[in-house]
């Protein structure tokens, strides 16, 4: 399958787990994806809308997620996406790797107020 | 039409290829990113609206937040279209990665199709040579000949005044133009030439121009200027294609003509048969044949070609040509009959007197060569049907990783499009050595000029035709195979356990397939057994005369040192009668199984009161033809030395001939009138059929004129020589020197009879060869196949075969089990085989000479080879299995 692309840019990387993690729960389309993380954040991650999308279809390329169209409950066309296995199993990499990055960052940034 | 047809199937399987391969996704994937972000800004605005903004404002709010939609869209479609280059890169890789895996099986794959398709490529630009493209001049579709049509048959010459009458007539619906050929003699050039003499309007009405000079104009012509167009091949072989060329004179028949063109290179005219090296104005006929025929209104011997002009159809000039026809009539000046009409046809294309029969073997041969085709695509299945039963685990592992089966589908047809891909390649080149290959073997028979053209043989059309043919193969091949493996249980196919079963492209469908394969091999093989069976019979054929012994011998007259006459032919011929070992010499005009004759006339019983004259051909001889031939005379007499200038006009009429024109009569006594040269002939014998223009023809009816009389009209051809030697026959080389001692200028070629009527048979040999190698091909193939598919069965069982033998089976028995499941299939596929090979049989019955219905012995005979050899490609894996050891293969499970 696709290797992994190496990540220079900090925050699409996050961009592309959030959007994992939003779709783990259930399979979703673009406006709900962004729906649930401004929800989640409390509205404090505001997304520029419109670059969801390009992050979509290189997931969907990279295997990491699928799409296929269906109908939402107002009975409109849109393109529901889902996690694959692979994308499942990414998800798990990317939130340990976050998990030590912010753990090691707030362990750096708690010396100050220690002393 | 058919041509167009192809395309278009062609065209949609391209469509079709082309979406799988993922090059149609794209406007999909556009048209999908613009609904899914309209439909994302539409709830944005939704989201707006309900939190209290005007619809309007919502919307701008929308946009704002959305951001720049149009670089969204623009890095949205980059990352699509990196999508697609990275799977088809990493398509393409993998592809070629998993085909090297299997390097003997991969060549295997690609030389097996790479045959078919190099076969069938390389008839295909031949058909299209010879049947399919058009003169290659403007609107080519224009172009129609005019045709006479009588109760008697069919004629393509018309009488000069005629076409005079029809050209003046006709002006204004289009041109009309018309010519005639000869094959003359010209000083120094390397062969006799052929000569086209033509209105000046044919230029014109064809749309060829002339490379250098000019062509003549009509008043040129009227005035009897003596001025010639040639070819660029002879402009190069005489004048070093040197512009001095232009103003020079150019010797024929041994009246000068001074050049004043030169036609575009390759350009000969609009005849297969007649490749012509020079034009002459049509008005100088009477220079080359001696005597004009100018003014004679029932001779045929012009043809027409038409060019219509745009709106005009052709009924509308035929409606023209007939009144004019009927006008003649009327007016006295025609002896055509009320049931004569002239027709138009076209004539778009090279015109060849042997086109139909060509025709019917290319396309046979054609469609023969794409059965290899198929049974190699049918191999190929199978290979790629058996790599994908092994590749189970692969697919499954996939599909389990998240791979969509479309995906995984698409992979499939990469790894095809690329193995055909190798295979087109190869094919190509094998094309050309296959076409170079047919090009000696056809040597002259397939319209002498072919041959060489046929070197440079990759046009466009058969390049598109080879591309197209190995996508429809990748196709044909790939998607099978490609859509079952592909339907996987996940779950099943990763438990080890599930390679007992039998798993992807069950039995059913390969041995479905190994039936059919076997089936079509038949067919070929029957085929090729007839057709090499007719070519036995073609060489063992009563001819009718006796070739054994006999030597012709083509005298080259063009350096002669005095004009070629009847008096130096004569004397060439007493030379060589009393030559040691020359048993009898005689001449004939034209030479046996020479050129096409062109010498048909009209023919008309004296006293017969139906005034429609029938054709006949018509071979000047000496009297000692007949004895030196050994064609029986069966009534009155043969030629004598008497029947010379200034005796009663005599002919000798063949079997046919008699048959024609005095059914149930004696001839022998009868005179006819030979329309056109205004002699009345007294039939003084009648001889037996001989087959002396081809083996294949029926004899056609023949008035044998004596070579001492001249009955006026065209010189049929040159004048050749047959002798019989003595069984201590004297060296071709001691004829030649006898020839030349008459003459020392004199060149000659001295060739036995019986070499120049093998030549004859080149097409039907060629047919033969060509269809005996795709029958062993197809016999080869389908014997791989077979055995590949068992091997790999008895592979699939080797758990079963084991746990049998530890439970006592017997290696014979194991061995009668495996051996007795391969051969189902084959002795279905046999049985098969028969059926479609009586079926296709009565199909082309007729179409081929003496192909006539499958030929019992022949059938049986090639049913029991395919089953000999099957027998044996299953009996090698059925003793492998028998020598299992039970403990190793029961160990391995």
């Amino acid at each position: 399958m696709g290797k992994p692309e190496p990540r220079d840019d900090v925050l699409q990387g996050t961009l592309d787990m959030l959007v994992l993690k939003a779709l783990s729960l259930q399979p979703m389309h673009g406006w709900g994806i962004t729906e649930r993380l401004e929800q989640w954040s409390e509205e404090v991650l505001l997304l520029n809308q419109g670059s969801l999308y390009p992050a979509l279809y290189r997931l969907e390329h990279q295997g990491l997620v699928t799409s296929s169209w269906k109908t939402t409950e107002n009975n409109r066309r849109a393109r529901y996406y889902a996690l694959t296995a692979a994308g499942r199993r990414r998800l798990g990499e990317e939130q340990q790797a976050w998990a030590r990055v912010s753990r090691a960052v707030n362990l750096v940034l708690s010396v100050g107020s220690l002393a | 039409m058919v041509v167009s047809a192809l395309w278009r199937v062609v065209a949609r399987a391209r469509g079709a290829v082309m979406r799988l391969v993922g090059l149609g996704r794209r406007e999909a994937d556009e048209r999908a990113m613009q609904e899914e972000m309209r439909f994302h800004l539409d709830r944005l605005a939704q989201r707006h609206v309900e939190r209290g903004s005007a619809p309007e404002e919502a919307r701008r709010q929308a946009a704002m937040e959305f951001g720049s939609l149009a670089g969204h869209q623009e890095a949205a479609r980059e990352e699509l279209h990196a999508g697609f280059i990275d799977r088809l890169a990493q398509d393409l890789r993998y592809g070629a990665r998993m085909l090297a895996r299997t390097p003997v099986l991969t060549a295997a794959a690609v030389a097996t199709l790479s045959l078919g398709i190099g076969a069938t490529s390389s008839l295909f630009s031949l058909l299209d040579r010879l049947l399919l493209r058009t003169l290659p001049v403007r609107h080519p579709g224009q172009l129609y000949a005019v045709v006479r049509t009588r109760s008697s048959g069919l004629s393509e010459s018309i009488p000069y005044p005629l076409f005079r009458a029809l050209a003046s007539e006709t002006v204004g619906v289009g041109s009309v133009a018309g010519y005639a050929f000869r094959v003359v003699a010209v000083p120094d050039a390397a062969d006799s030439v052929v000569v086209q003499l033509t209105s000046a309007a044919w230029f014109e009405t064809v749309a060829v121009r002339p490379q250098v000079g000019r062509t003549w104009m009509p008043a040129e012509a009227q005035t009897a200027d003596q001025v010639a167009v040639i070819s660029d091949g002879l402009w190069r072989r005489r004048f070093g294609r040197s512009a001095a060329a232009l103003g020079s004179t150019l010797v024929l028949e041994g009246k000068p003509f001074v050049v004043i063109g030169v036609m575009a290179r390759g350009f000969r005219g609009v005849s297969l048969d007649y490749p012509a090296d020079v034009w002459l104005p049509m008005e100088l006929e009477p220079q080359l044949d001696g005597a004009s025929q100018l003014d004679d209104a029932n001779l045929n011997w012009v043809r027409t070609i038409v060019r219509l002009a745009p709106p005009r159809r052709a009924s509308a000039v035929e409606a023209t040509a007939n009144l004019a026809l009927a006008r003649r009539r009327t007016a006295g000046l025609s002896a055509a009959d009320t049931t004569e009409r002239l027709t138009l046809v076209s004539a778009s294309r090279p015109d060849a007197h042997d086109r139909s029969r060509v025709a019917r073997t290319l396309y046979l041969v054609t469609a023969l060569a794409a059965l290899v085709l198929l049974i190699a695509c049918v191999n190929i299945a199978h290979l790629q049907l058996a790599r994908a039963a092994t590749r189970r685990r692969e697919m499954a592992v996939r599909l389990a990783l998240g791979a969509s089966r479309r995906r995984l589908v698409r992979q499939l047809m990469t790894e095809s499009v690329l193995l055909a891909g190798c295979s087109g390649v190869v094919g190509l080149v094998l094309a050309l050595g296959i076409g170079r290959l047919v090009a000696v073997f056809a040597g002259g028979t397939l319209g002498g000029e072919v041959a060489p053209d046929f070197q440079g043989l990759v046009t466009t059309h058969v390049l598109a035709f080879t591309v197209l043919l190995a996508l429809l193969v990748a196709v044909a091949f790939g998607l099978a195979p490609a859509l079952r493996s592909t339907r996987v249980d996940v779950v099943g196919a990763l438990k080890q356990a599930a390679l007992m079963r039998r798993g992807a492209g069950g039995p059913g469908a390969r041995n479905g397939l190994l039936v059919a394969q076997l089936g079509v091999s038949i067919v070929l093989l029957v085929g090729a057994g007839m057709i090499g069976r007719t070519l036995l019979a073609a060489e063992s054929l009563n001819l009718g005369f006796d070739e054994r012994g006999l030597v012709q011998l083509s005298v080259d007259w063009r350096n002669a040192s005095e004009p070629q006459s009847r008096a130096t032919v004569e004397a060439i011929a007493a030379a060589l009668r009393a030559t040691p070992g020359v048993v009898g010499a005689s001449v004939s005009v034209p030479a046996a199984f020479g050129r096409p004759t062109v010498s048909t006339s009209a023919f008309h019983v004296a006293g017969d009161p139906s005034p429609e004259p029938r054709s006949i051909e018509v071979m000047s001889v000496s009297p000692e033809f007949f004895t030196v031939m050994r064609i029986r005379v069966l009534r009155g007499r043969a030629f004598l030395s008497t029947d010379g200038e200034g005796a009663p006009n005599v002919v000798v009429l063949n079997e046919s001939a008699a048959r024609l024109f005095l059914p149930g009569q004696d001839p022998v006594g009868g005179r006819f009138e030979l329309m056109g040269r205004g002699r009345v002939v007294r039939v003084v014998g009648l001889v037996g059929d001989a087959r002396l223009h081809s083996v294949v023809a029926d004899p056609p009816p023949l008035a044998y004129i004596p070579f001492a009389q001249d009955l006026g009209g065209p010189s049929p051809g040159l004048p050749t020589l047959e002798v019989r030697t003595a069984p201590d026959a004297p060296r071709l080389q001691e004829l030649t020197r006898v020839v030349e001692s008459v003459d020392r200028r004199l060149r000659v070629q001295a060739q036995p009879l019986g070499e120049v009527i093998g030549e004859s048979l080149a097409l039907e040999r060629l047919s033969a060869w060509v269809t005996g190698g795709f029958g062993l091909a197809g016999l080869l193939l389908a014997v791989l196949g077979v055995y590949g598919l068992h091997s790999y069965f008895v592979t699939r069982r080797t758990p079963e075969l084991g746990l049998r033998l530890a439970l006592g089976a017997s290696a014979g028995q194991v061995r009668w089990l495996v051996w007795r499941q391969g051969m189902r299939p084959v002795l279905g596929g046999a049985a098969l085989g028969l059926v479609l090979a009586v079926a296709s049989a009565r199909l082309i019955r007729g179409k081929v000479f003496g192909l006539a219905s499958v030929d019992p012995r022949v059938a049986a005979a090639t049913t029991l080879l395919l089953i000999a050899v099957a027998g044996i490609a299953c009996y090698l894996p059925a003793r492998r299995a028998s020598k299992l050891n039970p403990a190793v293969t029961l160990r391995a499970e």
